[in-house]
C-alpha cells in the first residue's frame, strides 16, 4: 500500500512510486512537490492503487452559505472555473466583483481556504467580507499573527513564509491579484500548498516580464475573461478616455534636451541600442560598473523627472479642476514628491505609502461621503485598496504598464445612474512619456 | 547592516571576496563626511539630493551609497513641527472641503482659517503640514568619524553583509569566548573544538527561506570576533548563486583584517537611530518565543510550552512569547521611553535588550506594526494590553 504524507512543501510516498516524484534513496521514499497532489490522487485512483491519503490535513471548515446573487457574466466565470477542475484564473475589470465570484466558490466547495492577498489592507478587507458573507471566524496570517480557521486570509509574504507548516492545511487556494503569484518569492505558495482547487483573480493577468505563464502551473489556465469594454455601460459605467498633450515651458525644454542630449549621446558613441526592456536592464547593470553609463542613466532620470513632473502639466491640471468643481476625482502621479508638491500647493489630501494607516482610511472615508472631492495619490492605490468611487481619474504621470492604466481607470468605473465616467491623462509634448503614454493603452 | 544590493564583491574560482575600500578611496570618504557635516540642521531630502550628486564623481555609485548607509548609521533625524503633522493636515483639508484651491491667495485663505481654528499662526500651520516626510526630517546630530575610520567601518559593513549570506561559518581565535558561542548557539547548529591554545567554532546555519535573518546576530558574532588575538573567519556563502552553489570566504586578523576592524568601539547608540551594535550580549533565555524554541529542539509547540512551564525558571506566558518578569519590566520601561515608534528604532531598542525575534514579542506586549513599503518607515503602535494567558 502506497501511504502519502506531506513533509516541508513536498509530498513522501512509501511503499511504492507516484507520479512527478523522484526516489529517495537515503528514506527509501518517493518525494513529489505539493503542487502535484491532485495529479497524483488522481493517478492513484484511476489505476486502482492501493493506497492511504495522509498527506492532507485540512482545518475543519464550518458550513458556509449566503445570500449573494451571481451577474451573468460571474456565474459564467464559475462555471467554467468549475468545468476546468476548480483550477484557474478568472480575468475581470477592478469593480466588477471578482471577490463574489470567490465568495461563491468557497461557499460551493465549503472546506478549509486560503485566502491570499499582497497587502496588509487587503487582509483586513477579506476578513471583513468575509465575515459579512459567512457569519464565522475568520483566521488571519500576517506578520507576527497567526490565527488560522476554516477561512483565513493571508497576505502574499507570510504564506510564502510558512508554506513549509501550512501546505497541508487548505484545501482551497484563491489568490488575490494573482499575477503576484509569479513573483521568484511568492512562487513557491503555489508549488508548496497540496490545496487542489485553486482560484485567482485579477484585473490584469499579463506581466510584463512575462512571468504570468508559469501560472499555467501554479494555479491553472486562463479560464474566464472579461475586458471593461464588454462591461462598460451595462454592469460598469460608461467611460471616456481623452490624452492632453502639453508643451512644456521654455525652461523645462531646454532643461529636458540638455539632459536627454546626454543619454541619447552615450548610446549613439557607444552604439547600444534600446529597443526592449532587457535592453534597458543592461543599461542599468552597465551603469554600476561604467561611470559614463551611469551619468547617462542619470541625465535620462533627470529628463523623465522634466518630463512627467512638468509646470505645466500642475497648470492645466488646477484648470481641469476649476472647470470640473462637482466630479469626484482622483489623482495620480508616477512619483511621490509630485504628489506632495500639489498636496501642499492645491491642498489636496494626499495619499501615499507614506501615509499612516488611520489617516489614510480617514482620507478614504472623507472621500466616499463627499467631504473631500478630490485625492491624490502616486501608486499605492493602483491595486489591492478598495478605493470609493469616483466619477473623474487623472493622471498626470505613469509608467508604460498597461496593468497600471486599466487600474487607474478601473476606479473611476464603478456603476450608477447616469454616470459618465472620464480618464484625463496629461502628457508632456516632444518628450518620451508619449511613448509611455502609447505603451499603456496598447492592450 | 548594508542592504544586499550594495554589497560588492567578486567571484573567483569558487572563492568570493568583498571589494573593500582601500585608503585610495579616502578623498570619497572626506567628501562625504563633508556632505553629512554641512547637512547638520538640514532636511533629509536636501541631504539625499546631495549625496545623488556625489555619485557622478566617478566612484562606483554602490560604493558611494554604501559609504553615506554607513555614515547615515550615526545621524539622527527629527520630525520638526509646531504642531502634529496629521493634525494639521486634517484641520487644513477639513477647511478646504469640496473647494478648488488654485491661487496662492485661496490657499493662505485657507491656512489662515485653519490656523485661527487651531490657534497657530499661518505660517506655522503652513511649516508643520508635511513635516513628518522621509525628506523633511531634519539631521539633528551627526557623529562623524574620521575618514579612516568610515572606511574600516564601510569595510566591516561589506563583509557583514556577505556572511548573511553564508551556510556554514567557521571562526578560529585564541583562548575560549563564551559570549562567541552562545552567539554562535542562536545563529543554527554550533560547536567548538579546542586545539593549541585556539578555538574553533563552527556554525551551520538552518536553512531558511530569509537568508538575510539573524542579522544583528552575525554582526554581534564578528564584532565580537575580530577584536580577538589571532582570528580567522572562514564561511561557505551562497550569493547570488541560483543553483545553490557555495563560495568560499576567508579572512582574518593577518590578510584583511586590519581593513574590517573598528579601530575603537562604536559609542552606544544613539535612542532615536537602530542599534548596530549590541550594547548588551543576548540573553536567549530570558525571553523565548516558544514556536522557535520547538523548532529547534525538533519538539511540538505543546511540549516546548511544558517543559518551559516545568524548567526551574520563573516566567510570564504572553500567548506565545514567554518572557521573565525582569526583562518583561525592562522591555516595557524601554518601549515607553523610547523616543520615537519607528519600527527601525523599536527593533533596534528591543535587540539592544537581547530580544532576538522582536516582532513577535512586540505583539505579546500589545503592539502591531503598521507596515510602509519601505520597511524601515513602518510604524509600531500600542494596541492596548498587552497578551498574557492566565
Amino acid at each position: 500500500m502506497i501511504v502519502l504524507r506531506f513533509n516541508r512543501g513536498s509530498i513522501v510516498a512509501r511503499g511504492g512510486p507516484i507520479p512527478h516524484s523522484r526516489y529517495d534513496a537515503k528514506t527509501g521514499t518517493y518525494r513529489a512537490q505539493a503542487l502535484h497532489y491532485w495529479e497524483i490522487l488522481e493517478h492513484l485512483e484511476r489505476g486502482g492503487v492501493d493506497y492511504r491519503d495522509e498527506a492532507l490535513d485540512a482545518i475543519p471548515c464550518p458550513g458556509l452559505s449566503s445570500d449573494i446573487r451571481l451577474r451573468d457574466y460571474q456565474k459564467r466565470a464559475l462555471d467554467a472555473w468549475r468545468a476546468a477542475g476548480r483550477r484557474g484564473v478568472v480575468v475581470l475589470p477592478t469593480g466588477a466583483g471578482k471577490t463574489i465570484v470567490a465568495l461563491k466558490a468557497m461557499e460551493e466547495i465549503e472546506a478549509a481556504t486560503l485566502v491570499v492577498v499582497p497587502t496588509l489592507v487587503l487582509v483586513d478587507q477579506w476578513r471583513s467580507r468575509l465575515e459579512e458573507a459567512f457569519g464565522v471566524e475568520v483566521g488571519v496570517v500576517r506578520g507576527g499573527k497567526h490565527l488560522l480557521r476554516g477561512l483565513t486570509v493571508a497576505t502574499y509574504a507570510s504564506a510564502s513564509l510558512r508554506a513549509d507548516r501550512l501546505g497541508n492545511r487548505f484545501r482551497l487556494l484563491i489568490f488575490d491579484e494573482v499575477h503576484h503569484l509569479p513573483a521568484p518569492s511568492y512562487r513557491r505558495i503555489g508549488l508548496m500548498y497540496l490545496a487542489p482547487c485553486r482560484l485567482g483573480l485579477t484585473a490584469t493577468l499579463e506581466r510584463e516580464d512575462g512571468a504570468h505563464l508559469a501560472l499555467l502551473e501554479l494555479v491553472g489556465d486562463k479560464v474566464y475573461e472579461m475586458g471593461v469594454d464588454d462591461l462598460a455601460g451595462v454592469h460598469l459605467a460608461d467611460y471616456t478616455i481623452q490624452t492632453v498633450s502639453i508643451p512644456l515651458s521654455e525652461e523645462e525644454k531646454a532643461e529636458y534636451e540638455a539632459q536627454y542630449a546626454i543619454y541619447r549621446g552615450f548610446l549613439r558613441r557607444r552604439g547600444v541600442r534600446m529597443r526592449s526592456l532587457q535592453d534597458f536592464r543592461r543599461f542599468v547593470m552597465r551603469s554600476g560598473r561604467d561611470p559614463e553609463a551611469r551619468r547617462a542613466l542619470l541625465a535620462r532620470n533627470r529628463a523623465m523627472d522634466i518630463a512627467l513632473n512638468s509646470e505645466t502639466k500642475i497648470d492645466y491640471l488646477k484648470r481641469l479642476l476649476l472647470e470640473n468643481p462637482e466630479e469626484k476625482v482622483i489623482i495620480f502621479t508616477q512619483h511621490n514628491s509630485l504628489v506632495y508638491r500639489i498636496s501642499e500647493e492645491m491642498l489636496i489630501p494626499a495619499i501615499t505609502h507614506q501615509t499612516p494607516q488611520e489617516e489614510r482610511a480617514e482620507i478614504l472615508q472623507r472621500f466616499r461621503s463627499s467631504r473631500y472631492r478630490r485625492i491624490i495619490t502616486s501608486r499605492v492605490l493602483d491595486e489591492g485598496v478598495d478605493v470609493p468611487d469616483a466619477s473623474m481619474a487623472v493622471i498626470l504621470s505613469g509608467t508604460g504598464s498597461s496593468r497600471e492604466f486599466i487600474q487607474r481607470l478601473g476606479r473611476v468605473l464603478r456603476k450608477q445612474e447616469r454616470k459618465q465616467a472620464k480618464l484625463v491623462e496629461l502628457v508632456s509634448r516632444g518628450t518620451t512619456e508619449t511613448r509611455l503614454s502609447r505603451r499603456r493603452k496598447e492592450n | 547592516m548594508l542592504p544586499l544590493d550594495l554589497l560588492r564583491a567578486r567571484r573567483r574560482r569558487g572563492t568570493i571576496r568583498p571589494l573593500y575600500a582601500s585608503e585610495d578611496k579616502l578623498g570619497l570618504a572626506r567628501t562625504l563626511i563633508s556632505v553629512f557635516k554641512a547637512h547638520v540642521d538640514g532636511k533629509r531630502g536636501e541631504l539625499r539630493e546631495a549625496l545623488s550628486r556625489c555619485e557622478e564623481l566617478g566612484y562606483n555609485y554602490k560604493l558611494v551609497r554604501g559609504i553615506a548607509a554607513v555614515l547615515e548609521d550615526r545621524c539622527i533625524f527629527q520630525t520638526l513641527a509646531y504642531i502634529d503633522p496629521t493634525e494639521a493636515r486634517h484641520a487644513v483639508f477639513e477647511e478646504t472641503g469640496g473647494r478648488v484651491v488654485a491661487t496662492e491667495q485661496d490657499r493662505r485663505r485657507v491656512l489662515a482659517a485653519a490656523a485661527f481654528r487651531l490657534g497657530v499662526s499661518t505660517e506655522d500651520l503652513d511649516a508643520s503640514l508635511y513635516a513628518d516626510l522621509w525628506d523633511e526630517q531634519v539631521l539633528t546630530d551627526f557623529d562623524p568619524p574620521t575618514p579612516q575610520e568610515l572606511l574600516k567601518e564601510y569595510n566591516f559593513a561589506l563583509t557583514l553583509a556577505l556572511i548573511t549570506q553564508a551556510r556554514r561559518i567557521e571562526l578560529t581565535y585564541r583562548g575560549r569566548d563564551e559570549e562567541l558561542e552562545l552567539v554562535g548557539e542562536s545563529l543554527g547548529r554550533c560547536r567548538v573544538h579546542e586545539a593549541g591554545g585556539f578555538s574553533k567554532l563552527t556554525i551551520e546555519r538552518l536553512q531558511s527561506s530569509r537568508a538575510g535573518q539573524h542579522a544583528s546576530e552575525l554582526e554581534a558574532l564578528l564584532y565580537r570576533l575580530v577584536f580577538r588575538k589571532g582570528w580567522r573567519l572562514s564561511a561557505e556563502v551562497a550569493y547570488r548563486s541560483r543553483k545553490g552553489k557555495r563560495y568560499l570566504f576567508e579572512l582574518s586578523e593577518d590578510s584583511h583584517g586590519r581593513l574590517v576592524t573598528p579601530s575603537k568601539p562604536r559609542r552606544t547608540r544613539t535612542p532615536s537611530a537602530p542599534a548596530r551594535h549590541k550594547p548588551t550580549d543576548p540573553s536567549p533565555n530570558e525571553i523565548v518565543i516558544v514556536d522557535e524554541l520547538a523548532s529547534h529542539l525538533g519538539i511540538t509547540e505543546d511540549e516546548a510550552r511544558r517543559r518551559l512551564k516545568r524548567g526551574g525558571r520563573r516566567y510570564i506566558e504572553l500567548g506565545d512569547v514567554f518572557i521573565t518578569p525582569e526583562k518583561l519590566r525592562e522591555l516595557e520601561e524601554a518601549l515607553t521611553s523610547a523616543p520615537d515608534m519607528r519600527l527601525p528604532t523599536v527593533v533596534g531598542t528591543l535587540r539592544s535588550l537581547g530580544c532576538r525575534s522582536p516582532l513577535p514579542v512586540l505583539e505579546a506586549l500589545g503592539y502591531a506594526v503598521e507596515w510602509a513599503e519601505d520597511r524601515s518607515r513602518s510604524k509600531v503602535y500600542r494596541l492596548g494590553r498587552r497578551r498574557t494567558t492566565p
